[in-house]
């Protein structure tokens, strides 16, 4: 992308949120005296990142829900638990392991949801603790989905906390199979024992804005070969789409 | 495959929702309708019966499509509904003679001073268990027969029915005026001030007091048994369940010993405690209800209190205040906070509920300085909460001689953490929550599974209920008796000079 384009995008964002109503291709080229053709790839790509939305029927264009929320942060962690309830509740129940839902705060992944483990054993409630992004499932699926994780990971250097954190060379190869996989297990990597599989939510748009785990103990979660069990990747992935829907109706 | 799921239909103020659960009391799908409220005058408020009919038609078959089952796969259907609505219809046309009088409508207010001098009213109370109030159905029959003598004698002759929301439906799916069946339960019977707790039974004296003929009662029975069969909707399928929601939450909830409690949060919160087999009178302000009655075995009972706003003085913090954008961010809000820099809230908008009632009290804010910000506000909002909850508890600990040791939540409200550790806080007991939200469906689909026989007793869907999620208290005694006496101060403050609240105190250890 050249500095050029930029520009115009930008000029075509304020075209498009000063116009107060759709705009079509025609006046676009017309406004930044390009091409018909560049004018509609710049609507094409803006529309991809979810700054603008087209509409179905006149193929006009108007400002998108990504634009809009640019100035406002990321979404409120107590809105996105109340819109996850009943999905992360139903994960925990079909899956029988706790349920988690983080999001990414600086190198550390914030709990903001967690549904106990339906076995009634004694558990407390985890929300408000961080679990450094790196040796985490869900702080992998951030590193590596997150637009902000991905600006985490390329300047911080992780530190080891337990023999099977992984750093450096491993940790880069991790997060790009996390990236073709949208799914990150981890095992004994933040807590000995623990394994980690964790999926990204994505609101409206294609942008990641938290990842719904499960967590528990190795032998429950992995198989005799130290993979994620089939079952419980299938139940994580189900939830997710859910949960995706419900938050991109209520964000 | 024999048929392993149970369906739930829960027929609320503002929606019929279906809900599918498995034969392991999981969630498997969920529709919903919502219906009009109709308000023709100030105080009025409606609902037309055949469009909720017409949207439980729809609904049912979007649930099952949605859990990709038919109603062959369907073991028993349960219906929990809005408890108090009134319906009155032509039982040869199946259509209601007028729209359905809710438990919200306050139209009978200027009656309750004629039909109190009727009876003393402790004796309708310890009859029935209930307070002369707008709430109960019976004075709506009493206003809707007076309107028209052509109906009174409609009634008279049972060409004309009368039912709760339940009964109505069960009516319509039994074959309406091709032989409907004309029942309703023990729950939803003990809320209409015409049922005699003990007997379980229609009271003539209470009939005779509310100008309501018997002929247009349906039949009282227990909550779970087989009450018939759908010939629509869910062709072939028993309804094994009919209860009110309140207690389809208590039951949901599995609080089937004396001394188990919960609380729904919703717009408003109820309180429901379970008190055994026998109805315990209550001296402080709480309503005598029936908790269920599975099959032939004794009815079991419960002290419900109510409190009138929770969700709506979040509310009223988003749409009248504008200080939050959504409710669940109210919760960002309070914790940019420690605690509520001396405010307090006493959301008295309509009157005190539970354990005061004093109609004629209003809100306060109490405590503002300037170092009041809208966090201390946010804080003071969701203390409210805590603390209505904190008088019912004390209220129902006196009555009932129990105490409450664990109160299991529901509803909207759950999802707001520091709420529930507010609550634990001031209660001084833990606070739990369980993993099926969908408690008032739950509890409902238990008793309809119950009754076909897919879970054997009690004991097994008490193994069923698993905790979400848990607070534990973590206030100094200190710290709770300077808030508690701030609550208090303010609570005076809604009623005017010389009130003094007189909620009740924990029994002793």
């Amino acid at each position: 992308m050249t500095l050029r384009s930029v520009e115009r995008a930008a000029v075509l964002l304020r075209l498009v949120a000063a116009q107060g109503g759709p705009i079509g291709v025609s006046d676009v080229a017309a406004a930044l005296g390009v091409a018909k053709s560049s004018a509609h790839e710049l609507l094409r790509t803006l529309q991809e990142v979810g700054f603008l939305d087209q509409d179905g029927g006149t193929g006009r264009y108007r400002l998108g829900e990504g634009a809009r929320r640019l100035a406002q942060g990321p979404p409120d962690t107590n809105l996105l638990r109340s819109l996850a309830t009943n999905c992360v509740d139903a994960l925990a129940a079909r899956s029988g392991e706790s349920a988690y839902m983080g999001v990414l705060r600086g190198a550390d992944v914030l709990v903001v949801h967690h549904v106990f483990r339906p076995d009634d054993s004694s558990q407390r409630v985890e929300v408000g603790e961080r679990h450094p992004a790196h040796a985490s499932a869900m702080g992998q699926v951030l590193l590596a989905l997150d637009p902000a994780g991905q600006a985490v990971a390329r300047t911080w250097v992780p530190v080891s906390l337990t023999r099977r954190t992984l750093i450096g060379a491993a940790l880069s190869a991790r997060l790009a199979a996390v990236r073709r996989e949208q799914l990150a297990c981890a095992v004994g990597e933040r807590v000995p024992e623990l394994a980690e599989i964790a999926v990204p939510l994505r609101g409206r748009g294609p942008s990641v804005v938290a990842a719904v785990a499960l967590i528990g103990h190795s032998d429950r979660l992995t198989d005799a070969r130290g993979r994620p069990r089939a079952a419980l990747v299938a139940h994580v992935r189900t939830a997710a789409s859910a949960i995706s829907a419900d938050l991109a109706g209520g964000l | 495959m024999s048929a392993r799921y149970v369906v739930a239909i829960d027929q609320g103020t503002t929606s019929t929702r279906c809900i599918v659960f498995d034969h392991f009391g999981r969630f498997v799908s969920v529709a919903q309708r919502e219906h009009r409220q109709w308000f023709p005058e100030p105080g009025w408020v409606e609902h037309d019966a055949l469009e909720i009919w017409a949207n439980v038609v729809r609904v049912v078959p979007a649930a099952l499509a949605k859990a990709g089952i038919g109603p062959d796969d369907v073991a028993a259907l349960g219906i929990a509904n809005q408890r108090e609505t009134a319906v009155l219809w032509d039982r040869h046309t199946g259509r209601p003679v007028a729209r359905a009088v809710t438990w919200q409508d306050t139209r009978v207010a200027p009656l309750l001073a004629e039909l109190a001098q009727r009876d003393p009213p402790r004796t309708f109370r310890e009859r029935c268990g209930l307070p002369l109030s707008t709430y109960a159905t019976a004075p709506r029959l009493t206003w809707l027969l007076r309107s028209s003598p052509a109906l009174r004698q409609r009634a008279a002759s049972a060409d004309v029915l009368f039912g709760t929301m339940e009964t109505w439906l069960t009516w319509q799916l039994t074959g309406g005026p091709q032989g409907g069946v004309h029942v309703t339960d023990v729950t939803n019977a003990s809320r209409t001030m015409l049922m005699d707790l003990r007997t379980l039974d229609w009271d003539d004296e209470l009939c005779a007091a509310f100008e309501v003929p018997r002929a247009m009662l349906p039949q009282i029975r227990p909550t779970a048994t087989t009450h018939g069969r759908a010939s629509t909707v869910l062709p072939g399928v028993v309804i094994g369940a009919l209860m009110g929601d309140q207690q389809a939450a208590l039951f949901g909830q599995a609080c089937y010993s004396p001394g188990e409690a919960k609380c729904t949060y919703g717009t408003g919160a109820f309180l429901l405690l379970n008190t055994g087999d026998q109805p315990v009178a209550s001296s402080h302000g709480l309503a005598t209800t029936v908790a269920h009655q599975v099959g032939d075995e004794p009815a079991a009972y419960a002290l419900e209190g109510s409190i009138a706003m929770t969700g709506s003085l979040v509310q009223w913090f988003r749409d009248g205040l504008s200080l939050v954008r959504t409710a669940p961010e109210i919760e960002t809000l309070a914790r940019t906070v420690n605690d509520n820099g001396g405010c307090y809230i006493v959301p008295a908008f309509s009157g005190l509920f539970a354990p005061h009632w004093r109609p004629d009290a209003r809100g306060v804010i109490t405590g503002l300085t300037s170092y009041v910000t809208r966090g201390h506000l946010a804080r003071a909002v969701l203390e409210a909460t805590a603390w209505q909850t904190v008088d019912v508890v004390e209220a129902m600990n006196a009555d009932s001689g129990l105490r409450l040791n664990t109160l299991r939540v529901d509803g909207g409200m759950t999802s707001n953490l520091l709420l529930m550790q507010m609550i634990s806080d001031r209660l001084d007991v833990p606070v739990e929550r369980p993993m099926v939200h969908e408690t008032v469906s739950l509890g409902v689909a238990y008793a309809a599974g119950l009754t076909v026989g897919l879970w054997p007793d009690l004991g097994v869907l008490r193994r069923s209920w698993h905790r979400g999620a848990r607070w534990t208290p973590d206030m100094t005694a200190q710290t709770r008796e300077q808030q508690r006496s701030g609550w208090r101060t303010a609570l005076a403050q809604t009623i005017g000079p010389g009130f003094t609240p007189t909620a009740a105190r924990p029994p002793g250890p």
